[in-house]
Formats: structure tokens, sequence, C-alpha cells
């Protein structure tokens, strides 16, 4: 095998790589599962989000992102789409995603008004291999549209589905 | 062919696997569909009885969506493909489904889903070809459709739409 088909079979990998840690990424905070989140993250990594103080370090943005999500309650589903990713050397690499998200707090116990947005939006990251593992290594989000969820509260049953889904809307 | 290639050859082909899954469901092609899966095929959806079977699996599939006015849109998502062996391999991918049923024919009122969820799946290799050879559904959250009727226009089109 020729060095130029061996470099080109490597760049795909690292490309896969790099798509599979932004898709462990986004799974991870959906499901809350912060040590699987913190793995995709490097130790010094840096995160901006929409012009507030820069978070330092990996400890950092997974505490920040535990009390946004988990301590406050919310249920989030986070989609990333269309990764534009380019790899700058052996052990670097940059991409932009595309972001779709739905998250909601706890419904205002008051007035029973669902409180949340859904959002569309943007990162623009860059990632760096250590010890054999691709990690996001600076992270910046710039939301392009966030719409509030609609206050009326979704109906409490799912109707006109097999008996079997009826039961299934959650919470 | 080194060994590099052949995994980034194997996970494309899954992710055609799936990709056919995702097409074939929404045409409808129900021996097509019966073909993206291993005979032995384990399924589970959360609130559906578990399923063994490719032909069992299938023709639930089949009972849910075709003729019944059921009006379906899956979408697949950000998948992780692991490859763990020749001809083994597993993976996940997120789900959001958009489901609406025949609306009440007294009120008129809207009856479906909109869904989001995640597939871990594991796959096969037979006679050279991908196949699956077991898949769960589960869900993050599930969202009843709003009760009121769609408009019949689009709002505020832009000038192509019109």
């Amino acid at each position: 095998v020729s060095d130029r088909v061996e470099a080109l079979v490597q760049e795909l990998l690292d490309r896969e790589a790099i798509k599979e840690l932004k898709a462990r990424y986004f799974r991870c905070v959906d499901a809350r599962d912060w040590d699987g989140l913190r793995e995709t993250l490097a130790d010094d990594a840096r995160f901006e989000l929409m012009g507030m103080e820069t978070i330092e370090g990996g400890d950092a943005f997974v505490a920040f992102t535990r009390e946004v999500i988990e301590s406050r309650e919310a249920r989030t589903v986070h989609r990333g789409h269309t990764p534009e990713i380019t790899i700058d050397g052996p052990a670097e690499a940059h991409g932009r995603w595309m972001l779709a998200d739905y998250i909601e707090w706890p419904s205002d116990p008051e007035t029973g008004q669902r409180r949340g947005m859904r959002g569309c939006g943007l990162y623009q990251e860059t990632y760096r291999k250590v010890h054999g593992d691709w990690r996001i290594a600076t992270w910046r989000l710039d939301y392009v549209r966030i719409d509030p969820l609609a206050p009326d509260p979704l109906p409490e049953q799912i109707l006109g589905a097999p008996a079997a889904l009826e039961g299934a809307a959650a919470d | 062919v080194t060994a590099g290639l052949q995994e980034l050859l194997d996970r494309e082909a899954i992710r055609q696997l799936k990709a056919r899954y995702f097409a074939l469901l929404h045409a409808q092609d129900w021996d097509g569909f019966r073909a993206l899966f291993t005979d032995d095929v384990h399924a589970e959806e959360e609130g559906l009885p578990a399923i063994d079977g490719g032909d069992a699996f299938v023709d639930l599939v089949r009972e849910l969506l075709d003729g019944t006015g059921t009006w379906a849109t899956l979408h697949g998502h950000m998948p992780e493909i692991t490859i763990d062996g020749p001809a083994d391999a597993h993976g996940s991918w997120m789900l959001d489904a958009y489901v609406e049923w025949p609306s009440d024919p007294e009120t008129g009122e809207r009856r479906g889903l909109e869904g989001y969820g995640r597939y871990d799946e594991t796959y096969r290799k037979i006679d050279g070809e991908w196949r699956i050879s077991s898949l769960r559904v589960t869900y993050q959250r599930v969202d009843p459709l709003l009760p009121t009727p769609l408009p019949e226009e689009i709002l505020a089109p832009a000038e192509a739409a019109r």
C-alpha cells in the first residue's frame, strides 16, 4: 500500500472518530452521563457560550452543564447536523456543526405553563488527539435563533395510537 | 485491503443499511425492509412487547403502518458504530419520530406524537452483507400532538411557495 493511500485512510479514520466523538458528546448530555461527557473533553478545554465568561477546563464545563441541566431538572434533546471537519495535523483538527435543541424546565408550579425553548445554533470547535483518542479542545456555541416554548400544556395522552403507546407520553 | 480501509468500508455499509431502513419504511417496501434483518432478529421498543424473528417484526411494523392511514416520518441522526469483529458490530442512532394517526372523525382533532429517542443495535455480516441482528428503541421524550388542526395554507409564504 502506498504512503498516499495510507494517509488517506488515516484521514478518513480521524474524521470518523471526530464525528463519533461529537455524537457521544450529545448522547451523554441528553442521557446525563457526566463521566461519559467528561471523557469527550480535553482537560484544558475552553468553552465560550454566547458572550458569557469563558469556562476553563473539562471539569468546570461538566459542572456548569450539570448545574444548567440536572440541578434545574431540564429535559433536553440535542441533535447535531452537517459536520464540517478539517484535519490540520496528526493530532489537530477543527470543525463546525449545526445544532437543533429542545430544552424544557419544569412547568410553572402556579400556572402550569410550560417553560423551555427550541434553539438553532452553530458550534465552532477544535479537537486534539490525546493518547490516541480525539477530544474536544475548544468549543464555541452561538445560537442563530431561540424560540420559547408555547406556554400551553401538552395533552396528557397520546390519542389515536395503538393501546400500548397511549400511556407513553413522558411526564 | 488494509485493516483501516476494511473498517471504513464496514462502517459505511452499516450506515447505508440504516439509511435503507428509513427509506424502505417510508416507501412501505416490506420485502426490501425484511431483507435488512437477520432471520433471528430481536426487537424491543419501549411500550411494545419484545419480538423475535425478522418475519414477525416486519409483520408488526406493517400492521401498524400499512393501510392504517398512519403518517410516520422517522429520521436517524448521529450514528456511533463500533466494529467488534469481521462479521459483528454494534451501534447507536438518535431517532426523531413524527407520527400522526387519522384525526378524530367526530371532532377533527389531530392525533399523533413527536418522539425523540435512540436506537441501540447490533449488526451481523451474512454472505458479505451487513444486517440488523437486534434493535432496541428507547425514548428521551414523547410529546402528544396538539389537537388543533393545522392551518390549511402556509402562513406568510415565500413568494415561490404561493
